[in-house]
């Protein structure tokens, strides 16, 4: 094709239907092979083979992921952290197919850990869901064009979702290990503490769980719970899992009245309810419709306290953030290639 | 410029597709549901068509477990082997 300029190729990839509404870079094979050329000496032993992607099933190669990791602006150094998200999604406990073709708004969230965090530059403090910081745009877009432009997953024709949400354009963000006083969440799920890892999660955007006012541990999970216990979530009868960022001031006070992970995940299990009166007449029965019966006077938020995963990112502030997921999905972690 | 296709694929070989039943009848016809309420509601209408309007009998119903997951490869090998028809309903 004769020589583009960056507009003029934005409104050719459009014309075909390549991209996601926002410009792209032109996957030119001198930036194509300088993406791949750039994986730690060649391709690594560890990259995994990727099976056929929903719903298009084709088979994505490893010069086409590159292909989508340019456009999205991704540097050589993010592709196997893109990568790793890629072989997470297609872990058959994610439901690549469901998550896409759904009508929930159900992004796939990318969650980084480990050293890839800091080999890549990226934002697991101030903002760190939000604008900024190239890393946690790029690696999450790279995602999303992928399952695009390979895997069919169009808006209105196989992406069917009702409203979608801005995660869908990227959603990707890094664990805050450094103000977490935990162990790191990649650590606590069996990964060395020098592997990178990531985890994948077909999820909703964050929702923001404000508490300026309490003061002591037991308080704020009062408020954590309170936000979880929604009767439009899809985790009320779809069950699955949840994922609560605590900024760093929340996990620090938790800390101090000496809560562990697993306590906290105990308490929001047992207080993360939803009393009848909130949920209808009719969705009672569509509850019931799937095996979804209350638990005394209230309604559960998913199968137990082990699809409560908790860990630490933001900056300073007084706010969390839980991140309901689409339901018959999994939290899925996988080791980045190369290390 | 020369540019790498960001859509290219290499497309799987799919499993051949179950064969009916040679003794199934040519009017057996099954009901199959996406399991929401919507395309439950959307099928018993159907069939209630089918039955008064075209003479459909032994209409067959089954859904997917639930919405958000796939159906269940053997569910669809049983209906193929019970039924020459089906019609599915993914309404919400």
């Amino acid at each position: 094709m004769p020589d583009l300029g960056p507009a003029e190729w934005f409104t050719w990839a459009e014309e075909q239907g390549w991209g996601d509404g926002l410009p792209t870079v032109a996957p030119t094979e001198d930036l194509v092979e300088a993406m791949l050329a750039g994986l730690a000496g060649g391709v690594p032993d560890d990259v995994p083979e990727l099976g056929p992607l929903p719903p298009s099933r084709l088979v994505p190669g490893l010069r086409a992921i590159a292909a989508n990791a340019v456009m999205a602006g991704c540097r050589p150094v993010d592709l196997p952290v893109v990568l790793a998200a890629l072989q997470g999604l297609q872990h058959e406990a994610y439901n690549l197919h469901g998550s896409l073709a759904t009508t929930h708004p159900c992004a796939p969230m990318v969650l980084v850990s480990g050293p890839a965090r800091g080999r890549l530059g990226m934002n697991s403090g101030v903002n760190c869901f939000g604008q900024g910081t190239r890393a946690n745009a790029v690696v999450g877009r790279a995602v999303s064009l992928t399952l695009l432009n390979i895997g069919g997953a169009r808006p209105g024709t196989m992406d069917r979702s009702t409203q979608g949400s801005p995660a869908k354009y990227t959603f990707c963000f890094a664990e805050n290990t450094d103000d977490s006083p935990w162990e790191p969440f990649s650590v606590r799920r069996g990964f060395a503490a020098d592997d990178s890892v990531v985890t994948v999660m077909a999820a909703e955007p964050p929702h923001n769980i404000n508490d300026h006012g309490s003061t002591t541990g037991e308080e704020i999970l009062t408020t954590v719970a309170g936000t979880m216990a929604q009767s439009g979530s899809n985790n009320v009868y779809v069950r699955g899992p949840h994922l609560l960022v605590l900024g760093p001031e929340h996990a620090a006070t938790l800390h101090r009245d000496g809560w562990t992970v697993e306590a906290i995940r105990h308490h929001l299990w047992e207080r993360a309810r939803i009393p009848l009166d909130r949920v209808s007449e009719s969705n009672h029965r569509q509850f019931a419709d799937w095996g979804i019966k209350p638990d005394g006077d209230a309604y559960t938020v998913s199968t137990g306290p082990d699809q409560l995963h908790v860990l630490v990112a933001g900056g300073p502030g007084k706010h969390s953030a839980w991140i309901p997921s689409f339901g018959s999905t999994e939290a899925v972690s996988v080791r980045v290639p190369g290390g | 410029m020369r540019i790498v296709d960001p859509t290219f694929g290499t497309p799987v070989e799919e499993d051949t597709p179950t064969v009916v039943a040679a003794d199934v009848p040519a009017r057996s016809l099954c009901l199959f549901s996406n399991s929401k309420p919507g395309a439950n509601e959307l099928l018993r209408g159907v069939a209630g068509h089918l039955e008064a309007e075209r003479g459909f009998a032994g209409i067959g119903f089954s859904s997917k477990p639930n919405a958000a997951a796939g159906a269940a490869p053997d569910v669809l090998d049983h209906l193929a082997a019970q039924y020459r028809m089906a019609v599915v309903a993914i309404g919400d």
